[in-house]
């Protein structure tokens, strides 16, 4: 075989490299080009730098074009997930608490009777309450479900309205974090794998594929504001406050529990009445923060007892340790609903 | 699409449309052209090339369409036109060129000889 045919050859198994729609496109014509180069740079004695050139510029012009294609059906799909989440035919959302106190309590509802809950049954149990309750994820898992599983059913059939967010975020960290450790895997696979059908369904059919009204009040809920997502996450306190406090007794409680409740209800109120994304995200890292670092105090009181509960003692570092792991891992876990927003990078083509 | 242009718009792109901006031109036009306009500096390969063309052609910065002149070597030739959007997009990175020049000259004036 002569050289510029090794050298057709050569490049038609690169087109074959490129997205389908792309090679489809230009592949002629990038033939062609490269045909009618290979042919001047052999007329003129300077093939080999030609297709030096081109070798390099192969990976490059490879990758971009590959980048591109997915970038597009990505955009196109969330387009079309956009426009499947019109508002244009759907009742206005229900009204959040920063227009309303009544509305605000009833977003802080779930925080607020799970702190009654928490002073409850650490400061006054009741006579049927087993010792070390905070440790038994069924009668947790029981009262989890009885409390926030209604709350969010009932918000999922009326579009997630926001006091439904905090009742799913502790419905889904209890399935993931407590009882049955292992289905958290099989929820987050599932959830992936049907967010991603959608899209390659949307960017597929994106014209005739309608939602149903349901699911795109849903969409429209998600998307109205990311810090919902946060306040979803923040939903989990309760029993990010168990497991901080999780080694104390009922009967030696000192009262820094009722403390991280209270920044907890303190963080959702804050939240619910804020008007501002920042001052919204802000609320609940510090509801987090003060409900952890609370712990912190129990931790340094804890062994003198409820009656000397401010002789701080030095804890050990392990503990230390674990206490700031937990609470940045929340801190991250809240901020991250909210990073794609603020990471759009500048556009140049 | 976007109503306003992207500035600064990257070397590739601003030449592709420099060149466009004389006449349509086809796929290997432009790509010699760009080379000579450069003084041999800036010399894509064909896949840099036909990338840039794609992202172009959907930014509707410029149009395809079958060559009206087509020679005996070519089999169904497309040419590349500048659209009115291109042609806005080149002269507003035209504007900020110069503007960035006469700074730069108005400081080398200032300097003491």
């Amino acid at each position: 075989m002569n050289l510029p045919g090794a050298l057709d050859r050569l490049f038609r198994l690169l087109l074959r490299a490129y997205p389908g729609d792309f090679s489809e496109t230009f592949g002629d014509e990038m033939r062609s080009v490269f045909l009618a180069g290979a042919g001047d740079a052999s007329a003129e004695g300077r093939l080999g730098r030609f297709f030096l050139r081109e070798l390099a510029d192969a990976p490059r012009g490879l990758v971009r074009a590959h980048w591109y294609g997915w970038r597009q059906k990505w955009q196109t799909g969330i387009r079309a997930l956009r426009a499947a989440a019109s508002p244009a035919d759907l009742p206005p959302l229900p009204p959040d608490g920063q227009a309303s106190w009544t509305q605000a309590i009833l977003e802080c509802g779930l925080f607020l009777i799970t702190a009654l809950l928490l002073t409850w049954g650490t400061y006054a149990p009741p006579a049927g309450l087993a010792p070390g309750w905070q440790r038994d994820p069924v009668f947790l898992g029981r009262i989890v479900t009885l409390l926030a599983l209604p709350v969010f059913l009932i918000g999922l059939a009326r579009g997630l309205p926001r006091w439904a967010y905090p009742a799913g975020g502790l419905v889904l960290a209890h399935t993931a974090l407590g009882a049955v450790p292992g289905v958290w895997v099989f929820l987050a696979a599932n959830l992936f794998a049907g967010l991603l059908l959608l899209l390659v369904a949307l960017a597929a059919h994106p014209d005739p594929f309608r939602l149903p009204t349901t699911v795109r009040r849903i969409g429209r809920s998600l998307v109205t504001d990311p810090t919902r997502l946060s306040f979803a996450l923040y939903g989990t306190l309760p029993l990010v406050i168990l497991a901080a406090f999780d080694n104390g007794f009922t009967d030696s409680r000192t009262p820094y529990l009722a403390l991280a409740a209270a920044s907890m209800v303190a963080g959702a109120l804050v939240y619910t009445r804020a008007g501002g994304r920042g001052v919204r995200i802000g609320a609940l890292l510090l509801g987090t923060a003060g409900a952890v670092w609370a712990s912190w105090l129990d931790v340094t009181a804890f062994s003198a007892g409820l009656a000397g509960w401010t002789a701080f003692l030095q804890p050990g570092p392990a503990e230390a340790a674990w206490l700031l792991r937990l609470w940045l891992t929340w801190c991250a876990l809240l901020l991250a609903p909210t990073l794609p927003s603020l990471a759009r990078p500048a556009r140049r083509i | 699409m976007p109503n306003q242009p992207e500035i600064p718009l990257t070397e590739t792109t601003y030449f592709i449309l420099l060149s466009l901006s004389a006449r349509p031109m086809h796929g290997y036009a432009i790509m010699k052209d760009v080379e000579a306009l450069s003084g041999g500096r800036v010399a894509f390969g064909t896949g840099t090339l036909y990338g840039a063309l794609k992202r172009l052609l959907d930014q509707g910065w410029i149009a395809r369409s079958d060559d009206p002149d087509p020679d005996d070597t070519a089999r169904d030739r497309k040419v590349y036109v500048l659209t009115r959007r291109g042609r806005q997009a080149l002269e507003t990175e035209i504007t900020r060129l110069e503007s960035l020049l006469s700074a730069a000259e108005l400081r080398a004036a200032e300097e003491p000889r």
